[in-house]
């Protein structure tokens, strides 16, 4: 689908510093993501990449700078208040709800990020296509302890998905999967994209990158040091010197 | 599902009017002394639980609470003559602020921290009331004994029936909780306070929620304790003990339903009760010590998981 | 203002002797985020045996508090590993029964105190307690003066230790990032485990000095919560020289308020410092976080 150049951007990140103590974190970061656009995020380790998610979503408090979703300044909102106007993401470690099961966890979005007002039943309904989505139904009523690695990645995205968002922030969903769990992975963020959800992943497998992204942005000690498409970036000396220095 | 309420209520009325009818039948006074403190210690676990167990927010400010909710009532007597009624409603509202403000306070700070300062919540009040000359100070101060109403005899048994009935307020509180969206989110929150909060899970106001709710319940059962002992002084209302033993009995009994600290309180109060009659008061102390590490170590979801666990062993077997 | 001074004098050396008390709280919870409220247990518990050696041997305070600190270093290595593999090891719910946990100990300890040695307070003898030096119109306790001198070589023995030895800054590279040391082959646990050891070492000679600086009694370690933690978070988790400097303003406070307003509001003071520093910097002066 093409995307118009005069529209809107769906998130704006103006001037994004984070300081921890004397870290620089993130150096006066911008960048707008278009609504339904596939963005990739790419830098080597520590160069700010779940730092900026943690401050889309609202984890992180800023230094300076504004992130602006849907045109309405989201900056001093917390995190459920960011979620629940359509901002979800993934945690690079998954953080499962572990004294539930599946789908208690996927109820738990469900019941608290819900837009407008729907019955339970409805609910169960919308839980359990998610789950089939994902490829998890079978392990609806598991705890989620007994999950292996690649269910817990999926449940993750599931419960993302299950806040109806219109941004799905994928925090290195893919990291020590085997190639065939990849392209599980990959696929299910292709389809979820498909139905118009705006979707930013991180991800150092650059293969599956390259096949999902539309733009690509590459950090470097909190600093954009490249952002085009995938074949500019990937390109960039800059950024292969990011990734081999380090 | 099973989440009748029938049962539930059949029991709660069934269990107050065995308490009533002890009331009018027992003629010694011991039961009512011993029962008092076995009933007071239930309704302080069961409202502890609801932070504490529900949200894991380990509160040690039980004394605090408890303590104000003895000297709101120690002034309202001073004051005003107030009657017990009116002792206990203002101390659950104060009860109600206190958790407010020390949510406020405290609820953004981690695990540890938060523990650390709601002892610090405890010593601060006490030392602010032990220099209230207004209410005795260091010293104490004596408190008249209750006018007693009918159908009681004397205000042991009348205090008894108070107590009784703050149980059944407090458990039906926290059962009313744990079934609904409140205890659904602070469970949530409990398992992982990040995740809870990026999935819509407004964090902040269901722990200040908890914390409201745990307050008022734990300042109104310290209410009738002045008249109970008909004297008050801080060092024993703030006791350190009152916040470690409730802590206990939740935690022995089983947080993740209502039903655990119930069991806890009456396994630990009544022992305690036994003990102190036959041994020291520092046995006492030294078991609750010993039975807390022991359970925190090895059974961690308290008497409930233990009988979850057997259950399920069961189950398994006769598969 | 004489008056004031004098305050100003002895709360600067009380406050190098909480800094020497807190010291093993900066590593254990500081450095380790061990919720250890136990520490201020295990330091009375130290104290109650230099007693018993004073008293039984007649050896200095000092000297016996050197004698058990390789008996509270091996307990310290035993105590993380009991507490590692039931808790660390386990987590979401561990937070909450590790806090539990340690109170129970600290509990179990107070108990078992007042069950050997009675609720009476006990102190020591030396040649240095119940003398004083004038310095001009203050008169300052020899004994302050000792806990004084002790303390800042605690801080400056354990400062050098984390930054110049090997094993030390293998500590101070665990508490910022386990899993890049494991990545590196090291055992982080192991290296936890011996900084804990040290930690509870410490409170051989600190457990001296408070025996030295006043009698010590079986509830003592609930006043010392609130001064130990208040010190730690003051200082910023994990910063030793941060640790002298925040006891120091806590000795002061605590002197100034006692010389002007009483005993009776003294309990108060660390907590109410503490409470103040975790509300409004909970990072501290120092911090190693944000």
């Amino acid at each position: 689908m093409t995307l118009s150049e005069t529209q809107s951007p769906l998130l704006r990140i103006s001037s994004l510093t984070k300081r921890f103590g004397g870290f620089t974190a993130l150096d006066n970061v911008s960048v707008d993501i278009r609504p339904g656009e596939r963005f990739g995020l790419i830098g080597p380790n520590g160069s700010g990449k779940t730092t900026l998610i943690n401050c889309i979503s609202g984890a992180f408090r800023t230094e300076q700078g504004t992130v602006l979703f849907r045109d309405e300044d989201i900056t001093p909102l917390q995190p459920h208040m960011r979620t629940r106007r359509g901002i979800a993401r993934s945690f690079q470690i998954p953080r499962p709800f572990r004294s539930m099961t599946v789908a208690e966890n996927l109820m738990v979005a469900l019941d608290f990020a819900a837009h407008e007002h729907v019955s339970v039943a409805q609910r169960r309904d919308t839980m359990m296509s998610i789950l089939k989505q994902m490829g998890l139904a079978s392990k609806a009523n598991v705890s989620a302890t007994n999950l292996s690695q690649v269910e817990l990645r999926k449940m993750e995205l599931a419960r993302a998905m299950a806040t109806h968002p219109k941004l799905l922030i994928s925090d290195e969903a893919m990291a020590g999967l085997s190639s065939s769990e990849v392209d599980e992975v990959l696929d299910l963020l292709l389809r979820l994209a498909s139905r118009d959800i705006t979707i930013i992943m991180i991800e150092h497998i650059m293969q599956a990158v390259m096949r999902f992204s539309e733009r690509v942005m590459c950090l470097d000690a909190g600093r954009i040091i490249a952002i085009g498409t995938p074949s500019e970036v990937m390109a960039n000396q800059r950024v292969q010197e990011a990734y081999l220095g380090t | 599902m099973k989440r009748n309420g029938i049962p539930f209520w059949i029991g709660a009325a069934v269990f107050l009017a065995a308490a009533l009818l002890m009331t009018q039948i027992v003629g010694n006074q011991y039961p009512f002394f011993a029962g008092y403190v076995i009933l007071q210690f239930i309704a302080l676990a069961v409202a502890w639980s609801i932070l504490g167990g529900y949200a894991g927010y380990v509160n040690f400010g039980t004394s605090a609470f408890f303590g104000v909710g003895v000297y709101a009532s120690v002034f309202l007597v001073k004051a005003f003559g107030a009657p017990l009624p009116l002792q206990i409603l203002t101390a659950a509202a104060i009860g109600a602020l206190m958790g407010f403000a020390l949510g406020l306070l405290t609820l953004r700070m981690q695990g540890i921290f938060f523990s650390i300062a709601t002892i610090a919540l405890t010593i601060i009040i006490e030392t602010a009331i032990t220099n209230w000359r207004y209410v005795g100070g260091a010293a104490g101060i004596q408190i008249q004994r209750p006018a007693v109403t009918a159908p009681f005899d004397n205000y042991v048994q009348m205090l008894f029936f108070v107590q009784a009935l703050l149980v059944v307020l407090a458990v039906a509180i926290s059962r009313y909780i744990q079934n609904s969206w409140i205890g659904r989110g602070l469970q949530a929150l409990k398992d992982d306070e990040l995740a809870a909060e990026c999935s819509g899970v407004p964090t902040l106001r269901l722990k200040l929620l908890a914390c409201v709710i745990s307050g008022a319940l734990l300042c109104a059962v310290g209410a009738p304790s002045a008249m109970y002992l008909q004297f008050a002084n801080p060092e024993s209302a703030f006791n350190l003990n009152y916040s470690v033993s409730t802590l206990a009995m939740s935690l022995i009994g089983g947080t993740a339903h209502w039903s655990g600290p119930i069991i806890g309180a009456v396994l630990l109060s009544t022992t305690q009760q036994l003990l102190t009659v036959t041994i020291s008061s520092e046995v006492n102390v030294l078991i609750l010590g010993v039975m807390l590490v022991l359970f925190v170590v090895g059974a961690p979801e308290g008497i409930i998981g233990l009988v979850r666990k057997l259950r399920g062993n069961r189950k398994e077997g006769e598969a | 203002m004489d008056l004031l001074l004098d305050a100003v004098v002895i709360g600067v050396l009380l406050g190098c002797f909480y800094g020497a008390v807190s010291l093993g709280l900066s590593v254990s919870f500081g450095l380790l985020d061990v919720p250890h409220v136990a520490h201020p247990a295990f330091l009375v518990l130290a104290s109650y045996a230099v007693f018993f050696i004073n008293e039984h041997y007649g050896i200095d305070p000092l000297v016996a508090g050197l004698l058990i600190t390789p008996v509270l270093f091996v307990f310290g290595l035993a105590a993380y590993r009991l507490y590692y593999e039931t808790f660390e090891k386990r987590g979401s719910d561990a937070g909450v029964r590790g806090i539990a946990f340690f109170f129970g100990v600290a509990f179990i300890i107070e108990v078992l105190i007042i069950l050997q040695f009675g609720v009476d307070q006990r102190s020591v003898t030396a040649d240095y307690v119940g003398k004083a030096w004038r310095l001009g119109d203050i008169r300052i306790p020899y004994r302050l003066l000792v806990a004084f001198a002790v303390a800042t070589a605690l801080t400056i023995l354990l400062t050098l230790y984390l930054s110049r030895t090997f094993m030390g800054r293998a500590i101070r590279a665990v508490a910022q990032d386990q899993e890049a040391l494991r990545l590196m082959g090291t055992n982080p646990i192991r290296i936890k485990q011996w900084a804990f050891g040290i930690a509870t070492a410490v409170l051989g000679v600190a457990g001296a000095l408070l025996i030295i600086v006043a009698p010590v009694e079986p509830t003592l370690d609930r006043a010392y919560i609130g001064r130990t933690f208040c010190v730690v978070v003051m200082a910023g988790l994990g910063s030793m020289t941060g640790t002298l400097v925040a006891a120091v303003i806590l000795g002061v406070a605590e002197s100034i308020v006692l010389t002007m307003f009483g005993a009776s509001w003294a309990p108060a003071i660390s907590f109410a410092m503490l409470l103040g520093v975790l509300a409004v910097r909970p990072q501290g002066l120092f911090g190693r976080r944000s």
